[in-house]
């Protein structure tokens, strides 16, 4: 690449830079930009697309992430390409039904790859359902793990509303949760 | 990343269940090559942009060689290939192309003539067709083959790749095609001439309007690179003029004045009868205005 480079009199150490950064840094937090996209609601290839974009901002934007804030700075750039991709491709994931069909959800007695995939369509069901707000605050906090400094710094919110936000998001996942168990023990005493 | 400092939450079965499916879930390892392929090209122009005179044609040379390296050309297509259902430029261009395709076709021109007028430092390369633009390519070739004892068979590597799961089905459908008689030959006196595609294949669209859109972003050095693989990849575009448009304004923006005017001027040659001469025209009646008031 670099002789490339060369041949056509690019800055060769510059541009080389640039490119193992920004390389290193899709190697290790794409997966994390990807899930966040997956669970904010994109189809696979819709995240595919979106951390593509995610990345291409980053590796513009490089000079500005400040060390050890990569992750956040990614979240902040996705959450705005989610943004992005509602706006021009309508809310689909919005109307899928609220309440998923335990029956159909085979979460138990499949094999394990299938209850996964089934238990992630649950997942996303339920969080479709969420208010956008609580849902993000949700998702970072308990399927990406971050703490509640690291998501006020993504959302550019203050802590205290994060808290809140979070203590709402976890009694409505609960509360969505506890239908469904219920309905699947309704469903298994009806057999 | 810092410790969590949330309360312990206790959680269902099912609910943990969820969360955890939710975590364990991974994108395939195509995506991040495709992500790492399309950054590096970013990360490459990004680099050579500083130099607005000569990152015209470095970076549409650069872009593309790197393009070629990596694979990427057939990442860009895929990323753009979903956006057939383009709005208001698709339909645009769509309308520009078919009428230019109702006229005389203009060879295709060598580009080589913009990166002179944009980069005299820079060292020229050549862009011509590739060996295998000689070959009709697969979507053309039932319609350009005349004569059946010099039918061309397509070239296993001019198949396009189709590495997402998503066009398994156009997979399908080349092979479906592949497997189907040969095509019946037209009758010379029928049909003397090569019969012209009626409108650019949807990829051919979409790319542009992929270059369209970064240029419009204002990330021109990164839309000329995107160009300069729509070229590579589509050696007898049938989208030029807009492509040259493209390339105007995106040298005009990066404030190569007189690269914008070397490509208006070959607009206006070339294509003096497309809708993308009255905007050349104009820019070259703006700047012969502005050399004459300065003279």
């Amino acid at each position: 690449m670099v002789a490339e480079l060369a041949s056509f009199g690019l800055d060769i150490g510059q541009a080389d830079e640039g490119t193992e950064e920004i390389t290193v840094l899709a190697r290790t937090h794409f997966s994390y930009v990807w899930r966040l996209l997956r669970r904010a609601g994109l189809s696979e290839a819709d995240a595919d697309d979106a951390a593509q974009q995610v990345f291409i901002t980053a590796a513009r934007k490089m000079p500005e992430i400040r060390p050890g804030s990569e992750r956040a700075f990614l979240y902040r750039v996705a959450l705005r390409e989610v943004g992005h991709h509602r706006r021009t491709r309508g809310r689909r994931r919005e109307d899928l039904t609220a309440e998923p069909d335990v029956a159909e959800s085979g979460l138990v007695g499949q094999d394990e790859l299938a209850a996964q995939k089934r238990a992630r369509e649950v997942l996303d069901a339920i969080l479709a359902a969420m208010p956008l707000d609580l849902r993000m605050v949700f998702v970072l906090s308990e399927i990406e793990e971050l703490t509640m400094g690291e998501i006020a710094e993504v959302l550019a919110i203050p802590p205290g509303t994060v808290a809140s936000r979070l203590r709402r998001a976890r009694a409505d996942f609960d509360a969505r949760v506890e239908r469904i168990e219920a309905k699947r023990h309704f469903e298994r005493r009806e057999r | 990343m810092k410790g969590r400092h949330q309360a312990p939450h206790v959680r269902s079965e099912l609910g943990s269940a969820l969360i955890m499916a939710g975590r364990a879930e991974r994108p395939k390892a195509a995506a991040l090559a495709r992500t790492i392929a399309a950054v590096g090209v970013g990360a490459a122009v990004a680099g050579s942009a500083g130099s607005a005179a000569a990152s015209t044609a470095v970076a549409s040379n650069a872009g593309a060689a790197l393009l070629a390296k990596v694979g990427a050309k057939s990442t860009l297509l895929l990323v753009v290939a979903k956006w057939t259902g383009i709005g208001v430029l698709g339909g645009v261009v769509t309308l520009t192309a078919s009428t230019e395709l109702s006229k005389p076709r203009a060879p295709v021109v060598d580009t080589a003539v913009v990166e002179v007028a944009t980069s005299k430092d820079a060292p020229v390369r050549r862009r011509g067709p590739p060996p295998s633009a000689e070959v009709p390519s697969p979507e053309t070739i039932d319609e350009s083959v005349d004569e059946p004892t010099t039918r061309v068979e397509p070239l296993p590597g001019a198949v396009k790749s189709t590495p997402r799961a998503r066009w398994e089905d156009e997979g399908t459908q080349n092979s479906l095609e592949s497997s189907m008689p040969e095509p019946r030959p037209a009758p010379p006196a029928l049909n003397p001439q090569p019969v012209e595609p009626v409108a650019p294949p949807a990829s051919e669209i979409a790319l542009v309007d992929r270059a369209w859109r970064i240029i419009q972003g204002g990330e021109y050095s990164l839309g000329l690179a995107v160009l300069a693989s729509y070229e590579r990849e589509f050696p007898s575009p049938s989208l030029y003029p807009e492509v040259l448009f493209m390339r105007m304004q995106a040298a005009q923006r990066l404030g190569d004045a007189k690269g914008a005017e070397a490509v208006a001027r070959h607009i206006v040659s070339a294509f003096p009868k497309s809708a993308q001469a009255v905007r050349a025209g104009a820019l070259l009646a703006k700047s012969q205005g502005a050399y004459r008031s300065s003279k």
